[in-house]
């Protein structure tokens, strides 16, 4: 497991390293910080002026090497903008997305597993052919569709729920809701695979011989092998809900890292860009160094490899 | 999808009875599209965010919102004593949100802390290079010196200069003042979430302005970037007013009967630059003939009323009716296929040749307008949208043959705010014509209003002539806001917030 975890770590750098350069060059290429700063009706003098006082005059590698040392001590830097320090800000952001992503994911499995089961153990019958038509259907509506639909229902017809911003924990059902639903119909169709394949598989036919309770084959024996693939997504899929929430931030008025990183892209805010970004890789990374780990207790093959 | 959602929303509205606590409570919360990210003015250079500032620090001078005049703010008084030299007679008895007394000694901390270079933070230098330095001539005199004559100073100002409390700012520093400003104005702060929201309360002690005295108890700004969300907000009734929102959204809230909708005014313009002086290289452009066909060619008026909103007008001249020097009496194109086909057969280019028109994100579809209008006289129009920054860096580097220029003038009423940057030779200037240089540089600085007009008749004259740009429209800005809301929409599209209340 200790290989396992430097073997990750030394990923994580090499991952750092390159997503931040290339979100530096990126950034950099794309836009025009001075012009952002300045605004449009800044005349050439007060451009270079601005590159000047900020340093963005230099060589774009010696800006990324200066900004590369600093973050390696700690410091990200400020938001050219808010003038803020880029680490809390994000971090207290960080902190708004982080809850709608695990809100999200647990809608996700809560609603994929039973059904998947339920498919898997009721193949080609009307339950499995309901749980598929659910599943298409939630492929087909993106998320800030269902999001809207949502906000009609509860938010202005029902008023039973806040349309938008977080200001206490109802804030997160609706945005949880229209994000889980994007995260379901790919768990069901992997558990539903997996729970086929476990079901039809040799260990499976043994117990049943040997008259165990089916209660127990199935969420037991066949669940168990079932669900491996469904933590490694689960893993990639919080990676990915926490960087790509931004169309569910922008919908339910959420101030995430999403809506964050997406105005610091507009205006080529790259101090905030570069933290966003690195952050998240860094927890792709991490995520999925603990879903390696979970997949390693649940099957002694994963461990002893 | 935007009807379907209109309707269901629209649905909605009429089986439901919203009530609204904003009202009762003598508060107003208004659903913002962008986020705040700061409350300092001198870090920010958006209008949007010194639409909410301006709440809680006051500049010298007040635009009236019905009729976009100079009106007294924390000055009383003021006089030119020189081309370069204006003289303010300040308001006696104000007091900063601590308690401190507004002085003359605030108003030269003020410009001496926007004009000191070291202030990284003073990012909207464009708004502050006519300002040269302040003199204070005793407590409640003050005099601005400026760099060369700027006969709009005054309405410039009532948009820029935010007044700094001397004392506060220099103990608290740039950045504990930007999440915890102090003003002289109507409102204070009370709570600050960057992104998310801004509330601020009524000042008990504000002093009796020439316009009144604040009547709301609360203004609360939500950030609500989408704008569905946005009106289903005000349909459900936790906001009261949404601004600058898109016609077809007008169209929407237009039918919900708890809700008024309007058009106002605005002080920005768009006009599809032509590079006619060969800036990005020898191009068809450069031929007078192809310019007349492209201002033939664009149904101007559809574009307008489609896109920007009934209200929207068309212009002749590439700046506002309403600005000072905006001369509308000059040579006008109206659209006509064949006559556009005609110069087109006159003209020595290639046919179908290839122009790329340039726009960033928000003016998409007015360039995709454009081109439609384009293909239709033999030019193969192609698209080229950009972020935002990426745009401007391009356009002013003279790499643009042609691009949908939208341009805000910052709000001021005199034309010395958009035509340096494109027609004296400057960045944005794809005409590079020494008729029009000359007479609009010697307009900008001088005092005599006769003489201003009529040079900048000379330079407006040859603009149209030559065809060098195509003027397109007026930009209208569009609210929505609660019944029994009182407010004045501004004729320069930036609503005063704290001189409304409700009915």
């Amino acid at each position: 497991m200790s290989g396992l975890i430097g073997r990750k770590l030394a990923e994580a750098a090499l991952v750092g390293l390159i997503v931040s350069f290339a979100t530096f060059l990126l950034v950099n290429w794309t836009g025009d910080l001075a012009i952002s700063l300045g605004g449009m009706q800044a005349s050439k003098e007060e451009l270079v002026k601005l590159r000047a006082a900020y340093g963005l005059d230099r060589p774009l590698l010696v800006q990324y090497v200066d900004w590369a040392r600093r973050a390696l001590s700690g410091d990200l830097g400020r938001s050219f903008f808010s003038q803020e320090d880029v680490l809390p800000l994000i971090l207290s952001r960080l902190a708004v997305t982080s809850r709608l992503a695990l809100a999200a994911l647990l809608v996700g499995i809560a609603t994929a597993a039973p059904l998947g089961i339920l498919a898997a153990i009721y193949q080609g019958k009307w339950i499995d052919h309901l749980a598929q038509t659910i599943a298409a259907l939630s492929q087909a509506m993106p998320s800030f569709w269902s999001g809207l639909l949502l906000i009609l229902f509860f938010g202005v017809n029902l008023k039973i729920l806040p349309i938008s911003g977080n200001d206490d924990w109802t804030g997160y059902i609706m945005p949880a809701l229209a994000l889980g639903w994007f995260v379901f119909p790919i768990m069901l169709r992997l558990l539903r695979a997996g729970m086929v394949e476990a079901l039809s598989a040799d260990y499976v036919r043994t117990a049943r011989a040997k008259g165990l309770d089916p209660k127990r084959i199935v969420l037991k024996h066949a669940l168990r092998n079932a669900v491996l693939p469904v933590v490694s997504l689960a893993a990639v899929q919080f990676g990915q809900l926490l960087g790509g929430s931004v169309v569910v931030e922008a919908v339910f008025a959420l101030p995430g890292v999403g809506q964050l990183a997406w105005n610091s892209i507009q205006r080529a805010d790259f101090p905030v860009v570069q933290a966003v970004v690195l952050l998240v890789a860094m927890i792709f990374v991490v995520v999925n160094l603990i879903a390696d780990i979970i997949n390693g207790v649940l099957d002694p093959r994963i461990r002893r490899a | 999808m935007n009807k379907l959602f209109s309707a269901a929303l629209l649905a909605s509205t009429l089986i439901s009875a919203p009530t609204f606590a904003q009202q009762a409570q003598n508060s107003l919360t208004w659903g913002f599209s962008s986020e705040i990210e700061t409350l300092d003015p001198y870090v920010t250079a958006k209008r949007t965010s010194q639409l909410i500032i301006r709440n809680m620090l006051e500049n010298l001078v007040v635009r009236e919102p019905a009729t976009g005049a100079a009106k007294p703010g924390l000055a009383t008084a003021w006089k030119w004593i020189d081309p370069t030299t204006l003289e303010f007679t300040l308001r006696k008895g104000v007091t900063f949100h601590d308690g401190s007394p507004f002085t003359a000694d605030d108003v030269v901390y003020t410009v001496n802390y926007v004009k000191n270079p070291d202030t990284k933070t003073s990012f909207g230098k464009a708004d502050y290079g006519f300002l040269k330095s302040a003199q204070k001539v005793d407590d409640f005199t003050v005099r601005l010196i400026l760099e060369a004559p700027t006969p709009s100073a005054v309405d410039q100002l009532t948009q820029v200069l935010f007044i700094l409390p001397k004392a506060s700012h220099e103990k608290l520093g740039a950045r504990a003042f930007a999440s915890a400003p102090i003003g002289t104005g109507p409102m204070k702060l009370e709570k600050f979430e960057p992104g998310r929201t801004t509330v601020m309360v009524k000042n008990d002690n504000y002093y009796a302005a020439d316009w009144g005295k604040p009547r709301l108890n609360r203004i609360t700004v939500l950030t609500i970037a989408d704008p569905q969300t946005a009106s289903a907000e005000l349909s459900a009734g936790k906001v009261d007013l949404l601004w600058q929102i898109q016609p077809d959204q007008m169209q929407q809230l237009k039918q919900s009967s708890n809700v008024t909708t309007a058009s106002g005014g605005s002080v920005a313009v768009s006009f599809l630059s032509l590079d006619a002086a060969g800036r990005s290289g020898a191009n068809p452009l450069q031929d007078k003939n192809v310019r007349l066909a492209i201002s033939h060619a664009i149904d101007r008026e559809a574009i307008a009323k489609v896109l920007r909103g009934e209200a929207s007008e068309v212009i002749v001249s590439p700046c506002h009716p309403r600005q000072f020097g905006c001369t509308q009496q000059v040579t006008k194109y109206e659209y006509n296929l064949a006559k556009a086909k005609d110069y087109m057969a006159k003209s020595n280019v290639p046919k179908n040749f290839e122009l790329k028109i340039s726009a960033f994100t928000d003016n998409g579809p007015v360039a995709e307008a454009i081109a439609g209008d384009l293909r239709q006289i033999g030019i193969d129009a192609k698209l080229d949208f950009r972020e935002t920054s990426a745009w401007i860096k391009d356009l002013f580097a003279g790499n643009m043959p042609a691009a949908v220029v939208p341009w805000p003038s910052n709000g001021i009423y005199d034309v010395v705010a958009i035509n340096p940057l494109f027609f004296t030779g400057d960045q944005g200037d794809y005409a590079l014509d020494p008729v029009v240089m000359e007479s609009f540089k010697k307009a900008n600085v001088l005092n005599d209003p006769d003489e201003r007009l009529k040079l900048y008749r000379t330079g407006y004259e040859k603009i149209a002539n030559e065809a060098y740009v195509v003027p397109l429209m007026t930009s209208v800005t569009h609210y929505a806001y609660r019944k029994g809301l009182d407010i004045t929409l501004p004729v320069d599209g930036y609503p005063i917030m704290y001189m409304a209340g409700w009915k």
